[in-house]
């Protein structure tokens, strides 16, 4: 029996020193981590933030972001574009040495059949409303079916040349091109793989700096350079490997072992690496904030000094530096830093006051007069919540720490957390059913511009109206600001007109900005040039490794 | 006994048709839609709906899902793991890998509890069985994600000798940690239920009458002791295997293994129906087919127990 087990055991140890030693490492191959897989590698039906980092590395759309944040004519499949007097057309010529991967032309018609795709109704593509969000002339009657794909508002005027219509000027029409949505497709590749198209490196091409030559679902992504790209030489790393780790303490001991070259890190994993070369904190759009149901029948969700004693409550940066811990910064108001800059190149949130903060007695004095107004002591409301894990971003610990600093410092109020699925929490808000008091929720935006928050959150009728809210002068305010508005293209009033409007919201605390998301990156110090953008998608082309 | 497999095979047949049946009831009460995004209109989700067939009336939509599965064993496609793809074409080219790693630690784990067991109710109340039971307590009571982290730092991450995560590159040396994480519960499972089996099959009076003859104690446990002893541990087989796979989901996110556990998290998580029917279906078959496997054995191994007689 004892022999038995020694040979099991000594059979173990052996297949350990069999382990040949990894082959010398003479491609410069940069290994990067994911927390998630691919959900698809197909432009026009990918809507998640890793399908489009993938396709971001092995697509060029018609403008990409430098490292300051700018998207300027070459940067991508554009050489130039003029713009029409009255904003409604834009017209792109193409770089003419750009090919795909299969040696075919990179072409207008490229764009257009991509385009016209991803708005064809018998697709039913989720981010068909990118093109709407573009205001690309009748965008919403392909959609919906009314028109045929044709009248879309894009045209190849030749092979180089592309002509794109819009409904009403948008100021952020440029930088949306970064959007993975809108990347060309070569339509006879696309039509020759029919149903087998981006299901695998064979069925996919790359017009960018890197071509997809491995995929295992779940595990791995492994890009290699693309000789055929007009800029190749510029190119200096060999390829990209992506490895899927679900496991943050996987990533970490992956990393450590020199396995990794870039790995996200959060929670508790993130503090062994501040303060030395590894750490690298990025920004992201992403902010978390409080909304207040005006749907409810808590009648002190609808109290303004109510809201004004919850938004002084609790000490935002505690959840910032000690439930987060990632690079995440406290929202200074509903707008994040790093999304929209004015003409002369001044962030929003510098240009903009900074709102609420940690001030027990001030909260104290809301509450009382919003007891006096309400006529009662104390008051119960329902704080509902994602599950941490499942509510990606989601502080753990968070809804705990503004319930306990909430009822502390407000004597009389009670918090109640209701804990549910992301999904569930969405539903649960959605203005069509509207069943909650007070949420802490996140929205990501969708263009360069301060109405991505200040709009699409608050006007009245806005899908995602989430606190229900309903104010004539805003709606009136924002309308002058909005695509066709009388400031629409009068850009410095129209700056300054966008400050007013979010502070016409702060101050009646509609809603609570609580902190702006980033990202604690560990990347080996002998990496360079990866460039991450608030709104826009990593971009790989100019990385190094020493 | 043909008879008796070919009446189990049927109603195994049943309840995996039975399976089916609930899985489509239970998915209904699924909060939430595939098409999760917010930033969606109520009129592209109508658009969606209509065409992933989820605006049809409860009965068609049933009609067509029992239709496609039991005449094609098609079970549609993904509404948001992998859009539009074959379900099949998702899970199956991850199934080979849960199967193997869980095969794998059912195998080590039976054959390691068996050693651990024999030795510790032979060497009853020794050091030997201390240290055996030992093993058992500290194997059933660590989580497996612990234990699981703990391998992968001592043996991937201190002494580097296999992968931190799993390799397709190299699948046999990699799947060796998790085989040993994922076995751990079945090792200290086998081992306490052999334990006490045996000690007790030894204690009884024909063990007494083999020993009285003069038979080596090596013997007495190998033929006349463990084959009645093994009956107990094939009992838990079925049980265990359960919980090889829902050991699975945490085993396979520690070594970043693409096996089907993960994926069924996330079907759950974004309400990919087919692919959740598909993976609960598989698993319910490998079940089934495992407590039919067991029934067999039994016949084999306890020719008291071969119920096609009575029935």
């Amino acid at each position: 029996m004892k022999k038995l087990l020694l040979l099991i055991l000594a059979s173990l140890l052996f297949v350990g020193c069999s382990a040949e030693p990894a082959p010398e490492e003479t491609k410069k191959v940069l290994r990067v981590a994911f927390g998630g897989d691919v959900l698809s590698l197909d432009s026009t039906v990918a809507t998640d933030g890793v399908s489009f980092e993938v396709l971001t590395a092995f697509t060029e759309g018609l403008v990409e972001y430098d490292a300051n944040d700018a998207t300027l004519p070459g940067s991508g499949a554009a050489e130039s574009w003029t713009v029409s007097d009255d904003g409604l057309e834009y017209v792109f010529s193409l770089k003419k040495d750009a090919v795909w991967s299969n040696g075919d032309p990179v072409t207008a018609n490229d764009f257009v059949f991509a385009w016209r795709r991803l708005v064809d109704p018998a697709l039913a593509n989720e981010y068909s409303l990118m093109a709407q969000n573009a205001k690309l002339v009748n965008a919403d009657a392909v959609i919906a079916g009314t028109l045929p794909v044709e009248e879309l508002g894009v045209e190849a005027v030749d092979d180089y040349t592309l002509k794109v219509s819009l409904e009403t000027p948008v100021p952020w029409f440029i930088p949306l091109m970064t959007f993975p949505s809108f990347f060309p497709m070569n339509e006879k590749f696309v039509t020759e793989a029919g149903d087998n198209y981006a299901t695998g490196p064979d069925f996919l091409l790359s017009n960018s700096a890197f071509v997809l030559t491995e995929w295992v679902q779940g595990s791995q992504i492994v890009l290699a350079k693309n000789d055929k790209y007009y800029d190749a030489d510029k190119i200096a790393i060999d390829g990209i490997e992506i490895s899927i780790i679900a496991d943050p303490q996987t990533v970490k001991l992956q990393y450590d072992q020199g396995n990794l070259d870039v790995a996200a890190m959060s929670g508790d994993l993130v503090t062994g690496y501040v303060g030395t070369d590894d750490f690298v904190p990025i920004r992201k759009g992403y902010t978390w904030f409080m909304p207040f149901n005006q749907k409810s029948d808590n009648a002190a969700v609808l109290n303004e000094n109510f809201r004004l004693a919850l938004a002084w409550a609790f000490d935002r940066e505690f959840i910032v530096n000690e439930k987060l811990n990632d690079g995440s910064i406290v929202a200074d108001g509903f707008v994040p830093r790093g999304l929209a800059a004015s003409v002369d190149g001044v962030d929003f949130r510098d240009a903009a006051p900074k709102y609420f903060g940690y001030d027990p007695v001030k909260a104290l004095e809301y509450w009382e007069a919003a007891k006096a107004e309400l006529g009662v002591d104390t008051v119960t409301f329902e704080l509902l919540v994602g599950t941490p894990g499942d509510d990606s971003g989601l502080a753990a610990g968070a809804p705990e720490y503004i319930k306990a600093e909430v009822e502390k410092n407000l004597p009389g109020v009670t918090v109640e957390i209701k804990t549910v699925l992301k999904k569930e929490r969405l539903d649960l808000m959605k203005p069509a059913r509207a069943e909650y008091d007070v949420a802490l929720t996140r929205w990501g935006p969708d263009y360069a511009d301060p109405l991505t928050y200040l709009q699409d959150l608050l006007v009245t009728g806005s899908n995602y109206n989430y606190n229900n809210w309903s104010d004539p002068v805003y709606d009136a305010m924002v309308a002058e600001v909005a695509p066709g508005g009388a400031l629409s293209t009068d850009l410095d009033a129209r700056w300054a007109k966008l400050i007013e409007v979010e502070a016409y919201a702060l101050d009646t605390a509609i809603v609570v900005p609580l902190w702006q998301t980033g990202s604690a990156m560990v990347i080996k110090p002998n990496v360079k040039g990866i460039e991450y953008h608030v709104l826009g998608m990593t971009n790989y082309k100019r990385a190094t490794i020493d | 006994m043909f008879k008796y497999i070919t009446r189990r095979m049927f109603w195994s047949i049943v309840t995996l048709f039975t399976i089916l049946i609930l899985l489509f009831l239970l998915l209904q009460f699924l909060p939430g839609t595939p098409f999760n995004d917010e930033k969606l209109s109520e009129a592209s989700k109508a658009l969606l709906n209509a065409k992933y067939g989820l605006d049809q009336p409860f009965f068609s939509r049933f009609g067509i899902y029992m239709k496609n599965i039991l005449t094609e064993f098609d079970f549609g496609i993904s509404l948001s793991i992998q859009r539009n793809w074959m379900v099949k074409n998702i899970v199956l080219p991850r199934l080979g890998i849960s199967v193997r790693i869980g095969l794998q630690a059912l195998a080590l784990g039976t054959f390691m509890g068996i050693i651990l067991g024999v030795l510790s109710a032979s060497k009853k109340n020794t050091w030997v069985d201390t240290l055996a039971t030992l093993i058992a307590i500290v194997g059933v009571s660590i989580p497996s994600y612990v234990f699981a982290l703990l391998l992968s730092y001592v043996f991937g991450f201190k002494i580097p000798i296999f992968s931190i995560i799993f390799n397709f590159n190299d699948p046999i040396k990699s799947s060796i940690l998790p085989t040993i994480a994922l076995s751990m519960f079945v090792m200290a499972q086998v081992t306490r239920f052999l334990r006490t089996e045996l000690i007790e099959v030894l204690g009884s009076d024909y063990i007494r009458l083999v020993e009285a003859k003069g038979v080596s104690k090596f013997k007495v446990i190998y033929r006349h002791g463990l084959r009645n002893a093994l009956i107990s541990v094939i009992t838990i087989l079925g049980p265990l295997t359960v919980t090889l796979l829902t050991g699975s989901l945490v085993v396979e996110k520690v070594y970043a293994v693409p096996g089907i556990g993960s994926l069924l998290v996330n079907g759950i998580l974004t309400n990919d129906y087919n692919v959740i029917v598909m993976i609960a279906f598989v698993y319910s078959a490998l079940y089934i087919t495992m407590n039919l496997f067991v029934d067999i054995l039994y016949g084999i191994i306890d020719p008291r127990i071969r119920v096609a007689k009575g029935a």
